[in-house]
């Protein structure tokens, strides 16, 4: 694990230390090489529980995917926020790569964490600098809500999970993810305990977020510029759903009786916020929406608790990282040229970026869960699997998948096809460093096709 | 409860409470402040008699010095109002608030 | 100030506190608060001005009153048990008295009401000295005296965190967000009081460290409200950019040093079986973090609109020592790690 930690660490001084000329290829360059180096965990998958295990930190075939997904989203997100920040003074840009690097750091010890407590650290303080990156290099006023909102809505649930953590260890006596599985189940039936059990789950919950507590995630996501719209959308919502899968093992016989109310606002979110993004007019908050929708199909794959539901949750975070990390990704080139993000005003854009509609067809086709894609993969074992768990399900799953197509179809045809507006004279042309970053997001979405065990290695 | 602890207890109690619930004058909580440290002086002397030895002799003496320096700190401060806020009125001390 | 007389000062103000340190008599311990006392009044009213002289007679009257009370309670004491020793309180009346006057004597809800009055009226250097070193005295007390009655303290201790979040949220003045948060802060120190020590002493070094830094960030800005602070990119930009991470070390989150306190505390009670007394009191200190976002905002997360003349303001090259500053700022942010080594430095 230091081989990867100690080079996100040296990231830091490379980035104070090039001259502002190299600052961006040198710190590119050095990231993709972290990127590289961390396929190495890959040989790691042929064996089936934890590997390069010390005392603090582990992988096992859960944290992997996530893992790689972490470590090769830092150079994506320094490719994307090059234009953003090239007419900012040297050392504000030498900060936001610095606060990047950090979120990599913090992110790498949070799903290598074999202990709780060093989880819920590193899971914290992912806050601070995310929310540097949204209020400080954000474009509106706005961006002052979405970072309280961020930072309490995240805190307001997170602190009950510190207490009931050290609940846990008071009884248990240790917090670490590899032995607390096999903890006999004590915590049956009182009312604390079962307060006890939302306290576990209410923190990642929130942080995915569910249906219900998702206010903050289109504020910030709208307010964020783009490489805070990436991680959070490709990385940080992930933590949510990967605290929950580590705590299910513990949580286990009071699931059963709890988690229905969750799973009807998962199913119920899913439905709802495919509905909200088909009226959106915000291309940011209706990807943002989107992210809410399938984020909902994580939560309830995760609460049933099947093997099959468990991988599928798996798969649809690393597919879904990916894929709406791209949206984002292009959602930013259309702001960069055209200055907003009202799908009203940048219409048929496919007249003017002809290649940009390529990648914008692929993304919105892996959004929507094409065939052989991932995503499809991901979708349609966590439907059999709650199809399987109660068959009523399929109303709200099979609407919502509908809604999910109709909506990604909709943003497709809204922001690319029809006569381009007459307000939108002259836009740049697309650099390739745009398409870089698009194919480097699209490129791993559809290499997984032919190998998907590097994601479901769990199942097996 | 011995009377002379009721009484010094009483008179203790009674400045306090003036302290607490009469603030007019600034002067007068001064005054409170003097019976609540006079009240101590006779406790302690009490003491010292009861004890009937001499190791404890000194301290209402010691009691009595502090309370001299802390009640000419008091007028200072009384002064000094009365030259910045033109008044020793208590309501008066009101620049601070928010 | 005439150099000789505050070299006196000083000297006062360290005297007393060592012989309270030192003292295992209460009338010596009360002798030592009351040195401390008259030896800060002439260095706060050092400026003649009627803030700072309305500041001082607050802050004599609350103090003598406090020391007052606390003298009564002993000798109470020792009339009822004929016991002097200050860790020999067995009576639940004195000791309660007790807790109180030295409640008064710090500043914890309810009896907070001098506290951010007093600050707001010192100037940055006195009102330092003020959150910082007048603070220990009554803490070494607390320290060895053994509460009759624990519902006492987690009351005080509830309510003062509850307070300090409430009542700095609507506060634009930067000495008045200190002395709500140091509020705040003693409130949390008070919960553990009981249970351990050893946490409480831990909870109240770190916390000194982050407020001395923060004072000496306003005091390196000469900043006292939030609209100076707003510009203080201009004077002082790393500074300026570290400052929110200050900022949030004393709201407690990970991975800060102020952090370390929170999870102590927190753990203690939960091993109490207090969770629901734990989960509050985390809660409630989302309200401080409240207005620390708010300076961040203020100072680092956003550039204020300014005109030319507001963002030049007449500065002269500071004088002021970078060492300290440098220093507690390292502390306050980088402690976290260092846990295990904090604790057992404090482990007696």
């Amino acid at each position: 694990m230091l081989k990867m930690i100690i080079p996100t660490i040296m990231l830091i001084p490379t980035t104070w230390l090039t001259p502002a000329k190299w600052l961006w290829p040198a710190t590119l360059a050095h990231s993709l090489l972290i990127a590289m180096y961390s396929t190495t965990w890959l040989t790691c998958l042929a064996e089936t529980s934890w590997s390069t295990l010390n005392s603090y930190v582990a992988v096992d075939p859960i944290s992997i995917p996530l893992l790689m997904l972490t470590c090769w989203l830092l150079p994506l997100m320094i490719l994307a926020s090059q234009n953003h920040l090239a007419l900012e003074p040297a050392n504000r840009q030498r900060t936001y790569i610095s606060l990047l690097t950090s979120l990599q750091f913090f992110l790498i010890l949070a799903f290598s964490a074999t202990e709780m407590a060093l989880f819920y650290i590193a899971f914290e303080a992912t806050l601070i600098p995310t929310l540097i990156i949204i209020t400080r290099w954000g474009n509106q006023a706005e961006r002052i809500t979405a970072g309280v909102y961020f930072l309490f809505y995240t805190l307001m649930a997170s602190l009950p999970l510190l207490v009931a953590l050290l609940v846990l260890q008071h009884h248990a006596g240790s917090l670490s993810i590899l032995t607390t599985q096999f903890l006999y189940p004590t915590y049956y039936t009182s009312y604390s305990n079962k307060l006890w059990w939302a306290g576990c789950m209410l923190a990642f919950l929130v942080k995915l977020p569910l249906y219900g507590v998702h206010l903050w995630l289109p504020k910030a996501h709208v307010e964020a510029p783009v490489a805070g719209s990436m991680i959070l959308a490709a990385v940080l919502l992930k933590l949510g759903g990967y605290g929950m899968m580590r705590m299910m093992a513990i949580l286990d016989p009071l699931t059963k009786e709890l988690s229905y109310p969750f799973i009807i606002f998962a199913l119920w979110g899913l439905v709802m916020m495919g509905s909200t993004c088909l009226r959106q007019a915000d291309l940011k908050s209706m990807i943002a929406y989107s992210s809410v929708a399938h984020m909902g199909l994580v939560v309830a794959g995760i609460l049933i608790q099947t093997q099959w539901s468990f991988t599928g949750a798996l798969i649809l975070m690393i597919a879904h990282g990916l894929t709406a990390s791209a949206l984002f990704c292009l959602a930013n080139t259309n702001y960069e040229r055209t200055h907003s993000r009202v799908m009203l005003l940048t219409r048929g854009l496919q007249m003017a970026l002809p290649l940009m509609t390529a990648w914008w067809f692929l993304a919105t086709l892996a959004n929507l869960a094409l065939p052989p894609l991932p995503n499809l993969m991901a979708e349609l074992m966590v439907l059999t699997a709650l199809c399987n768990w109660s068959p009523w399900t399929i109303l709200f799953t099979g609407a919502g998948v509908l809604i999910t197509a109709a909506y990604s179809l909709y943003m497709f045809l809204m922001t690319q096809r029809g006569r381009l507006p007459p307000h939108i004279k002259s836009l740049d042309p697309s650099h390739s460093r745009e398409h870089l970053v698009i194919a480097l997001h699209l490129t791993p979405v559809t290499l997984l096709i032919f190998k998907p065990e590097l994601i479901w290695t769990w199942l097996i | 409860m011995t009377p002379s602890h009721f009484a010094f207890t009483s008179a203790f109690m009674l400045g306090l409470t003036g302290l607490a619930l009469h603030r007019y004058h600034l002067l007068s909580a001064l005054l409170c402040l003097e019976g609540m440290m006079l009240s101590l002086f006779i406790a302690l002397s009490l003491w010292t008699l009861q004890l009937d030895s001499t190791c404890f002799s000194a301290s209402p003496m010691l009691l009595l010095a502090f309370s001299a320096c802390e009640a000419s700190a008091g007028l200072a401060l009384l002064v000094a109002t009365a030259r910045t806020h033109g008044t020793d009125h208590l309501q008066s001390l009101n620049l601070l608030q928010c | 100030m005439n150099p000789y007389v505050l070299i006196t000062l000083l000297f006062g103000l360290g005297l007393g506190t060592t012989i309270t340190f030192t003292s295992s008599h209460w009338l010596l311990a009360w002798m030592g608060l009351e040195i401390n006392t008259l030896a800060i009044i002439p260095l706060m009213t050092q400026h003649h001005h009627p803030r700072a002289v309305e500041a001082t007679t607050k802050y004599f009257l609350t103090q003598a009153t406090a020391a007052a009370m606390l003298l009564f309670a002993s000798t109470t004491n020792a009339w009822l048990t004929g016991q002097w020793e200050i860790q020999q309180m067995t009576h639940p009346f004195p000791t309660t008295m007790i807790i109180l006057a030295l409640a008064l004597k710090v500043g914890l809800a309810p009896m907070h009401s001098w506290l951010p009055e007093v600050l707001q009226g010192l100037s940055l250097t006195t009102g330092l000295i003020l959150s910082t070193w007048q603070k220990l005295a009554p803490f070494a007390l607390l320290l060895q005296i053994q509460p009759a009655d624990p519902f006492i303290l987690i009351t005080l201790g509830l309510t003062s965190t509850l307070v300090g979040g409430w009542g700095g949220l609507n506060q634009t003045q930067l000495r008045k967000i200190l002395a709500y948060s140091s509020i705040a802060h003693l409130g949390w120190m008070m919960l553990i009081l009981q249970f351990s020590p050893t946490i409480t002493l831990l909870t109240l070094i770190t916390y000194l460290l982050m407020t001395t830094s923060t004072f000496l960030v306003f005091k390196l800005n000469k900043a006292t409200n939030i609209a100076t602070l707003a510009i203080s990119w201009t004077k002082t930009p790393a500074l300026t950019s570290l400052t929110p991470l200050i900022l949030l070390s004393l709201g407690g989150l990970p991975p800060l040093t102020g952090f370390m306190p929170k999870w102590l505390i927190l753990q203690e009670l939960t091993k109490q079986d207090l969770s629901t007394l734990a989960t509050l009191t985390a809660l409630t200190a989302l309200l401080s973090l409240f207005f620390y976002l708010r300076l961040s905002y203020a100072m680092a997360l956003t550039l204020s609109p300014n005109n030319a003349t507001g963002t030049t303001p007449w500065r002269l090259s500071s004088t002021q020592s970078n060492l300290p500053l440098a220093l507690s700022t390292t502390t306050s942010i980088l402690l976290l790690p260092l846990a295990p080594a904090a604790m057992a430095l404090f482990t007696p």
